[in-house]
């Protein structure tokens, strides 16, 4: 296997691609509401490698679909130019995803692109949405988020009032923002779910079913319980803890929330089916 | 032994791998050339001083009111957004009182551009009843693309009158302002913007058009009394 050939197609990509994760880490990923980009990434980046290595054993046939291929590039090209002259993310960063398409069509084939699909659909959660959307469809979620937490947090017996998405606990005043009740946690977590289930391979697809829409109240639970979590930081050691809180750990706290909560979901869900499916195989026996 | 696989990976000639190089590296020297470089505007206007503290029956009163954000966040995000942002209270002799807001961007991009009263008034706890077009005839300039909004939160009702301007157009909702941006942007412009928002307290919303037509009043003498100093910061050019 020459390497010099995939050498300079990687070349390409770097020059391409070095500058808009340059930028990408430099700026729009440092921000609260888009702190998940570069998990997101890795992530992909292991799903790419642990489907390559599926791959191998696979009776897949390799046929090289130029004809797809080389268009698909174009089309990914003219995205990325567009998107990175004009600032916009969603152009030049879903660029990346049509690239990597088109070279895997030009010199795999679609048989080949299909056995990596969800890894190129998981892809796209990286690609930043403008803020406009984002605050368009959140807004909801953001609402929903508040009353939830103001309610829990009055049950316990604190002294707390909302108005709209702003909640007052003592003399403090928090905002519930976007990275509270963001659609791209929601969506993040939507996709880490479905990774999570590509990955551990269920055979019953009643369970899939069943999780992957768990996954929304799952999400909403999380951002319930960062939400408070914040406030009570808030409440107990002042402004400063909890900003210090949000600007560190409270996306992490987020994600390792709701992946808990996937997997004990998930670990209930095979229990209950294991359950039944023992009883039925007892009712047929018997 | 070599253990033999059922994948075979593909042979990639050179030939090729070098003509995707060169398509992926023309669409790097693209993008570069297709930046827009060409500011309209150089500088950005100390509107603190331009814009005069009594214009017309209008005289600067101090605030009785915490004006409602520029932003969907906090400060630090207006810094980041916005050049030059004035926010202050004006009265006439009859006690009609107005908040006037003007935060002013010398760069419009797809991803830092000015954050509209619609979306900065539901963010900061508002509820939006309703937002209509209505044209401001400016004998000065051509005519503005305004919009009114009524919003209220717990304690009060809230008239607002605004126009963002973007480049040489008014654009009436955050799409349009895109677009205008990528089409100007493709041409290799950078836009500046300027808010221009008007906005007063009332309790009952019976009040409104009473309220609204005072606001117009307020900006059509605003925009007269600083049409000489700044013939395009809050409007376009005619």
């Amino acid at each position: 296997m020459p390497l010099l050939p995939l050498l300079t197609i990687l070349l390409g990509l770097l020059v391409v691609y070095v500058p808009t994760f340059y930028d990408l880490f430099h700026g729009i990923w440092k921000t609260d509401q888009q702190a998940h980009g570069p998990i997101v990434f890795a992530v992909a980046l292991w799903f790419f490698y642990y489907k390559a290595k599926l791959l191998v054993s696979t009776r897949i046939p390799v046929i090289p679909a130029p004809k797809l291929g080389w268009p698909v590039l174009v089309i990914g090209c003219v995205l990325y130019a567009i998107g990175r002259s004009q600032s916009l993310y969603i152009f030049e960063v879903g660029s990346l995803v049509v690239v990597l398409l088109a070279l895997t069509l030009m010199f795999f084939g679609v048989g080949v692109a299909k056995h990596f699909w969800f890894a190129f659909f998981f892809l796209c959660f990286m690609v930043p949405l403008p803020p406009s959307v984002i605050d368009i469809i959140t807004q909801p979620m953001k609402m929903a988020v508040s009353y939830a937490s103001e309610h829990l947090l009055y049950q316990m017996d604190y002294p707390v009032a909302r108005n709209g998405v702003i909640i007052y606990i003592g003399q403090y005043q928090l905002l519930v923002a976007d990275a509270c009740a963001g659609l791209n946690s929601l969506f993040t977590l939507e996709a880490l779910g479905l990774l999570y289930m590509n990955v551990m391979r269920h055979e019953s697809p009643m369970r899939n079913v069943l999780l992957a829409t768990l996954i929304v109240p799952i999400s909403f639970a999380s951002n319930v319980t960062r939400v408070i979590v914040l406030a009570l930081i808030t409440f107990y050691w002042g402004d400063e803890a909890g900003q210090g809180f949000v600007h560190q750990f409270s996306g992490m706290f987020l994600f390792m929330t709701a992946l808990m909560l996937i997997i004990g979901v998930d670990s209930l869900l095979r229990y209950i089916t294991g359950k039944l499916e023992k009883r039925s195989v007892v009712a047929i026996q018997g | 032994m070599m253990k033999i696989s059922m994948f075979i990976f593909p042979q990639i000639t050179q030939r090729k791998s070098l003509l995707v190089a060169a398509i992926l590296i023309l669409a790097a020297l693209l993008a570069v050339k297709l930046t827009p470089t060409m500011h309209t505007v150089n500088t950005t206007p100390d509107l603190d001083s331009i814009i005069p503290v009594e214009f017309g029956e209008w005289r600067q009163i101090a605030d009785p009111y915490t004006q409602v954000g520029l932003t969907t966040g906090g400060n630090d995000l207006a810094s980041q957004l916005y050049d030059k942002v004035v926010m202050r209270t004006y009265a006439n002799k009859n006690g009609d009182s107005v908040m006037l807001a003007i935060a002013y961007a010398r760069e419009q991009k797809q991803d830092i551009k000015i954050h509209r009263p619609e979306v900065c008034y539901v963010a900061q706890g508002f509820k939006l009843f309703s937002k209509t077009n209505n044209i401001i005839n400016v004998p000065v300039t051509k005519p503005v693309n305004a919009q009114r909004l009524l919003v209220s939160n717990q304690n009060r009702y809230e008239t607002v009158s605004y126009w963002v301007r973007i480049g040489d157009d008014y654009p009436a909702n955050g799409m349009s302002a895109r677009l205008k941006i990528l089409r100007d942007g493709l041409k290799g412009k950078v836009l500046d913007g300027v808010l221009v928002r008007a906005s007063t307290a009332i309790s009952d919303p019976a009040g409104a058009a009473e309220a609204y037509k005072k606001q117009e009043e307020f900006l059509i003498e605003l925009v007269t009394a600083t049409k000489p100093a700044i013939p395009n910061v809050l409007v376009a050019e005619k």
